[in-house]
């Protein structure tokens, strides 16, 4: 994902502009204290989220086992976990919060190791930061005076104008067209002054001279920066949704897939890009997968319909003119398109190629078949991976009937639209036993033959077995739904737990490194 | 707003009062391109009696980002042989990239490249001329110039 797809995702209003959450305001500095006082009685850590007001409830995710623990980040929560670290960075260095938010850009905003390189290196790594001098700042706008002389514009007329530690003075109106140019290229702090010398424009210097507009912008990249800097944070995926996840467990331990679900109900994996549930397929071979697929698809059918394996090689071989005599460019080998036998028998007295030799056959179809049994192979898991993938897309026809199917069922006076609850609950079941099952065939394309593959293949299949079942029951016309409740409610919660079983099974192995794959 | 008035500033002084007389605007039909004759202002023998034709365009972030700057072949308007200017007429030049600010104009640049020339002894083309303008893009700031030689 670029800068600007990233930054497209906000608007102005999810970002406070008006200096609300603003470090320079009173207020805020006492709440981040106290927010930071609060969370180290909860955990010693630099994790600012633990503490968050609690009415808001942790968005357990139903669906992956693994990720349990995940939080859902407004842009106002990124902007608080940028002000509570630059409170935690100012409080133990000394320095002013603008300095300490400009060191925390500078590394990624890895807390303890800004506060640790800068009490040993001190003012060298002001410098390197873009903080050209030590003395204190006021960042203010200078009244109009005969002698300035604006450099950009060379405006002498008396303007207000602006300045940095740097002393490099132009007008206000300047500055700002400038900082505006410079925001609009997702400019952050890493905006110098336009004398272009090294000094960083901080952002109490941009909150003084731009727009609400343009403070919106310049936040949201500073937010995009800080989600990218934590790896255990991640953009969800979903267009102009602007919300971030974070993880609260380590995603970086392989033998866990750490599937999130934002507000926005959009699923994605924290620890690699695969923006959907892949359970129970680990990262790296849901990725093994799908670049099989990218290989695979596109020539897959079209060779299957135009060419032939040559009978010696089996590499593919396309049948460009009218003549039969094919001679294979890989390997050397001349053979008749017509009966793939050897062409050095036709045309001469034993020509064969017009008579049906059984033994022939079966030979030639031996060496063949080696090769074709691999393409099978993969044609048989793909087929099923993406039979999954259509029926979902099917099923979501049908799920656009459930509105319609419960409103029949009220207006019949068969059944309140609470009693009917259960129908998009139970499609929930079904989308998610599918989601998994679909992956199953790529776990199961690259699984090894080892005793607990049959144990994984036996729980794929009684999965599938039941997601069908319940496909089937969404088949029912309305008036035979409230006699089908029960079979319903069964299917969905036997469904829940032998999805659960599956995955916990696959993910045992990964736990004690158990499962091998194939090369 | 844009810094327009600053570059009709620029434009007027180089009309009416330009540095020295061997700086002379010739043309500056729109605010964007500008056709400048340059001719060194003193006595070195690789330059004298040559006049070169120097472009500038003006990009619509003028004076915060530096103006493209290249000299142009024309009849009776040579590429000078210097170290430092490919045969393509792109300049290597530090004032021009990274080391541009927004107090530099027009007239400085003309003044720097002019006493770039007078200094210079050498008779020659950068050593990677030929590659250089094989590949090298059509806007010379894309170039990323490495600036290893200031004796020059």
């Amino acid at each position: 994902m670029t800068d600007t797809d990233e930054s497209s995702q906000f608007d102005e209003e999810s970002y406070p502009s008006d200096g609300s959450l603003d470090y320079d305001s009173e207020d805020q500095d006492m709440e981040d204290s106290q927010f930071w006082e609060e969370d180290e009685e909860m955990e010693p850590s630099s994790d600012n989220f633990g503490a968050m007001s609690h009415s808001e409830a942790i968005q357990v995710d139903h669906t992956a086992l693994a990720a349990s623990s995940q939080r859902v980040l407004e842009p106002e929560d990124l902007l608080k976990g940028q002000a509570a670290d630059v409170a935690r960075v100012s409080e133990l260095t000394a320095l002013e919060p603008w300095r300490a938010e400009l060191l925390l850009w500078k590394d990624d905003w890895k807390v303890d190791h800004v506060i640790t390189k800068y009490l040993e290196q001190g003012e060298k790594v002001l410098r390197e930061a873009g903080m050209l001098s030590d003395d204190p700042v006021e960042f203010v706008i200078s009244k109009p005076r005969p002698d300035f002389m604006c450099f950009l514009c060379c405006d002498e007329d008396k303007a207000t104008s602006f300045k940095l530690a740097c002393g490099h003075e132009c007008c206000t109106e300047c500055y700002s067209h400038y900082l505006r140019g410079k925001i609009q290229e997702n400019g952050s702090l890493d905006i110098t002054c336009p004398m272009n010398c090294k000094e960083i424009v901080p952002k109490p210097a941009v909150m003084l001279l731009t727009d609400k507009k343009l403070q919106a912008k310049y936040q949201s990249t500073l937010c995009t920066r800080y989600v990218r800097a934590h790896n255990d944070m991640k953009w969800c995926p979903a267009p102009d949704c602007g919300k971030a996840v974070k993880a609260n467990i380590s995603v970086t331990d392989e033998s866990v897939i750490p599937i999130a679900e934002c507000n926005c109900h959009q699923q994605f994996c924290l620890a690699c890009n695969i923006d959907e549930d892949h359970l129970p397929c680990p990262c790296k071979v849901a990725a093994r997968w799908l670049e099989k697929l990218r290989d695979e698809s596109e020539t897959m059918t079209w060779m299957s319909v135009n060419t032939k394996p040559c009978p010696k090689c089996t590499n593919p071989i396309e049948k460009n003119g009218g003549c039969n005599h094919i001679n294979c460019t890989q390997c050397g080998n001349h053979f008749c398109w017509v009966c793939l036998g050897d062409w050095a028998k036709h045309g001469s007295s034993n020509y064969q190629c017009n008579m049906y030799s059984p033994e022939q056959a079966e030979e030639d179809q031996k060496s063949v078949n080696a090769k074709r049994e691999q393409l099978d192979r993969y044609m048989f898991f793909y087929t099923r991976y993406n039979n999954h993938r259509d029926s979902a897309k099917l099923d979501e026809k049908t799920y656009k009937n459930i509105t319609k199917t419960m409103e029949t069922l009220q207006k019949e006076g068969k059944m309140t639209w609470l009693e009917s609850r259960f129908l998009p609950s139970s499609f929930e079941i079904l989308r998610q036993s599918r989601q998994t099952l679909l992956w199953t065939y790529a776990f199961a394309f690259f699984l090894d033959a080892q005793p607990e593959r049959e144990i994984f293949l036996k729980n794929q299949e009684d999965l599938e077995l039941h997601t069908e079942g319940l496909s089937e029951l969404f088949e029912y016309k309305w008036d035979r739904i409230p006699g089908a409740k029960v079979n319903f409610l069964d299917k969905c919660s036997y469904l829940k737990s032998r999805r659960q079983k599956l995955v916990e099974h696959v993910m045992k192995g990964m736990e004690e490194r158990n499962w091998k794959f194939l090369n | 707003m844009s810094y327009q008035r600053r570059i009709m500033k620029e434009l007027e002084r180089l009309k009416t009062a330009p540095p020295n007389s061997h700086i002379t605007l010739v043309e500056a039909n729109d605010l964007e391109t500008w056709q400048i004759d340059l001719e060194v202002n003193n006595d070195n023998p690789l330059y004298t009696g040559k006049t070169f034709r120097l472009q500038f365009i003006i990009g619509p972030n003028y004076p915060v980002e530096s103006p493209q700057v290249q000299f142009m072949p024309l009849p009776a308007r040579p590429i000078p042989i210097h170290p430092h200017i490919y045969s393509n007429g792109h300049i290597c030049l530090d004032i021009l990239g990274d080391e541009w600010t927004p107090v530099q104009t027009v007239a400085s640049v003309c003044i720097s490249l002019q006493s770039m020339l007078g200094s210079n002894d050498r008779d020659e083309r950068p050593p990677d001329d030929e590659r250089y303008i094989k590949h090298a893009p059509k806007n010379p700031k894309q170039t990323r110039f490495v600036y290893h030689d200031d004796t020059v």
